[in-house]
This record gives C-alpha cells, structure tokens and sequence, in this order.
C-alpha cells in the first residue's frame, strides 16, 4: 500500500520534471525564439578556424542543455500540446528506470531458485541489503524502516543508474545526457522526498500536530512568530538543498570535462592549425581524464548522499526531535 | 587612481554579472577547500588515534565532505545563473 502511494508520488515527479523543463524552456523561448535549444548534433557545420573563442566552449556547453525531442499531437492546441513535449531529458530518465527494472527483475526471480547464483545477483543483493541495514535501519529503526526501505533503495539506484549514464561519453551514434544535471529532474525528486516528509510526519503526528513538533519546547510566547517563520523556511529549504546539491555536482562535473575538451579546440585555433596541436591536446585531454576518473567517483557518492539525507529527513519529519 | 577604476568600469558596463559570477565561482572553491581541508585534517588526526576506528572516520569523513562541497556549489550555481544571463 505504501509502496503504491510512494509510486504514484513517483509518477507525479516524472510529469513535475516534464512541466518545470517545459515552462523554463519556453520562458527562454519566449523572448529569443530564433535561439530555442536545438538538438547539438545538428549544428557540426562550423570549422575550428572560423570559430572565436568562445565558440568552442559554447558548442560544447550546448550538450549539456535540456532540449525537445518531439510533441506529440495529445489536444489540437499547440500551446496545450507542449505540455506533453518529450524531452530528452525525460527519454532519459525512462532509460534509467528501464536498466533499473533489467537489473533487479532477474535478481527477484533469482530467490525462487536453490542453490548458487552468479556472481551478479550476489553483488545487487549484497548492495541493497547495504542500503537497507547500513542506511536505512540505523536511521529510521527496524518496523518503520521495513515500509521505506524498497522507496530508498529504488531511489539510490534511480539516481546512481541516471549518474551513470551520463559518464558515457558521447560520439557518434551514443549520445547520453545526464538526466540528473538539470534541476528539474532533482527537483522533481526532492519534491517526491518533501511530500513523503509532509505525508508520513502529518500521518504520524496529525496535522496541527505536525506542525507543532516542528517548533522546539519551553519557549517564550514572543518568540514564536519568529520561530515559526525559521522552521517553515528550514523545512522548505531542505529539499530545495538537495537538489541544488545533486543537479550542481553532475552539472560542474560536466561542464568542467567540456570545458577541457573545448581547451583542445582552443589551443589548436591558437596555433592556427599547426602538428604541435596534437601536443598541446595531450595535457588537455589528460586534464579531461582526470576529472573523469573523479567524476566516476562523485556519481556514485552522491546518489548516496541523496538517499542518506532522504532518509534523515523522514525520520526528522516523522519523529520530531523537540 | 580610483577615479580611473570606476572610469573603465563606466565604460564596461556590462561587467557586472561576469565579474560577479567569477567572484561567486572563485570563492565558492575557497570555501570548499577550506572546509574539505578541515575535515581531512580531522579525520586524519582520529586515524592516527586510533587506527580500529579507520573505517568509520573515512565513512563520516566522505559524508560530511559531500555535504560542505553541497555548500560550496550553491555558490557555484548563482555564478552559473550570473553568467547565462
């Protein structure tokens, strides 16, 4: 039952995603519409010579902006129908939740059979009981950690699978986007993480009850207004941070790589073309595969930040600690 | 001198949001080295104690590093939005 209701949430932060990239996409159309986002794979006609500087870093900054893929015809309106515009953003996050149900499906079948399993479903079950004991139970206690434990463990490989996808690098036929770099996708994910706050803690507390734990005890009665004030924005504050959080570490990671490669053009452009330009690319794209190796590292860690601070905030919501 | 400052910034008066997105990016870095380096500093400090403790210190340690650098991109983010404007 809970697991249901944690779903729908869940299919509500696919359409909020959807809807946020949609309103700021067409507020950025609405005063420039001739500079609409395209898809990048579009516009390799230019030369690096005739390029100006900023032109390398720009192209490549382009791949990391959300775009439309198509709107499909849903009412005869065209205004309506963007609201159903398909983003690459969203074909992304659908990707992910493909891989996640490929990954898992087999390992939940895999309980059913006696004997030895490979090596694989040893790993992911090893990995959720992780979560599960190490994150979850500490936190939130058994029988209540029991209920969520299938909502954070789905929420870290979610975020983890989305990460992920965006470290292969793009060429050619793959060209991925991390989902998780914008912060309509995190945001929407936070949204899910303050509703689940505000739904179990008023479900467990009562409403007026809820509210009233927020405020600590023995307190002077003039200073309640400004306490008030303090706890509803610290409350509000804690999703927004954790999609800053999430949506700024992808995005620098990314827009730092991109920056390094654009250095190759660069350097190559300043040399007007020149054989050493295949030198000075070398400590570029090194740069590049450092930051890379670092990137791999902060995918994974951040995921696990995401959930961990999930789980702190719920138990905080359902057990206030005043 | 100061004069001729705030004449070239008159003449630059577009200057404001790339100036600005610098400063919040350069000191966001700042901050987040400073307070990444505390806790390194700590954590290393409570190994060397005692070293049973190793993998509970690198656990927090990694955890609470994510969260200054959490900090330290919102700055990064105004920078961002600064410099797109």
């Amino acid at each position: 039952m809970r697991s249901l209701a944690l779903f729908l949430i869940g299919l509500l932060g696919f359409l909020a995603a959807g809807t946020f990239a949609d309103c700021a996409v067409a507020q950025a159309e609405a005063p420039a519409p001739a500079a609409a986002p395209q898809d990048p794979a579009h516009g390799h006609d230019a030369k690096t010579m005739e390029m100006d500087n900023g032109a390398f870093f720009k192209k490549q900054y382009s791949h990391n902006v959300p775009y439309v893929l198509f709107t499909p015809e849903v009412t005869g309106d065209p205004e309506t129908d963007k609201f159903f515009s398909f983003y690459n953003v969203n074909k992304f996050q659908w990707i992910a939740l493909a891989i996640c149900l490929l990954i898992f499906l087999p390992i939940k079948a895999s309980f059913r059979k006696q004997g030895e399993v490979s090596f694989f479903t040893r790993v992911f079950r090893g990995w959720c009981r992780w979560i599960r004991d190490e994150m979850v139970y500490p936190v939130l206690g058994e029988e209540e950690g029991k209920q969520f434990a299938p909502y954070f463990i789905f929420l870290f490989f979610f975020v983890a699978v989305m990460n992920v996808i965006g470290m292969i690098p793009s060429g050619g036929p793959i060209s991925t986007y991390t989902a998780t770099g914008t912060p309509y996708v995190t945001g929407a994910l936070a949204l899910i993480t303050l509703l689940t706050m505000l739904f179990f803690g008023m479900k467990k507390n009562g409403v007026i009850g809820f509210f009233k734990g927020l405020l600590p005890h023995g307190l002077p009665t003039a200073l309640l207004p400004l306490m008030a004030v303090v706890e509803l924005v610290g409350l509000l504050v804690k999703p927004f941070a954790l999609t800053i959080r999430l949506f700024a570490n992808m995005l620098a990671g990314h827009l730092v790589i991109a920056s390094l490669i654009g250095l190759i053009f660069l350097f190559a452009k300043m040399q007007g073309g020149a054989a050493t330009s295949y030198l000075t690319a070398v400590p570029a794209a090194g740069m590049a595969v450092f930051i890379f190796i670092i990137e791999s590292f902060v995918t994974l860690l951040q995921a696990y930040i995401f959930t961990y601070l999930s789980i702190i905030f719920l138990q905080q919501a359902m057990h206030p600690e005043h | 001198m100061f004069a001729f400052i705030l004449q070239a910034s008159e003449a630059a008066s577009n200057m404001g949001p790339g100036l600005g997105a610098g400063l919040a990016a350069g000191l966001a870095a700042v901050g987040a080295g400073l307070g990444i380096g505390r806790i390194g500093g700590s954590a290393g400090e409570g190994i060397a104690r005692q070293p049973e403790a190793a993998d509970a210190i690198k656990g927090n340690a990694l955890l609470l590093s994510a969260l200054v650098e959490g900090v330290a991109l919102f700055g990064a983010v105004i920078g961002l939005l600064l410099a797109l404007k």
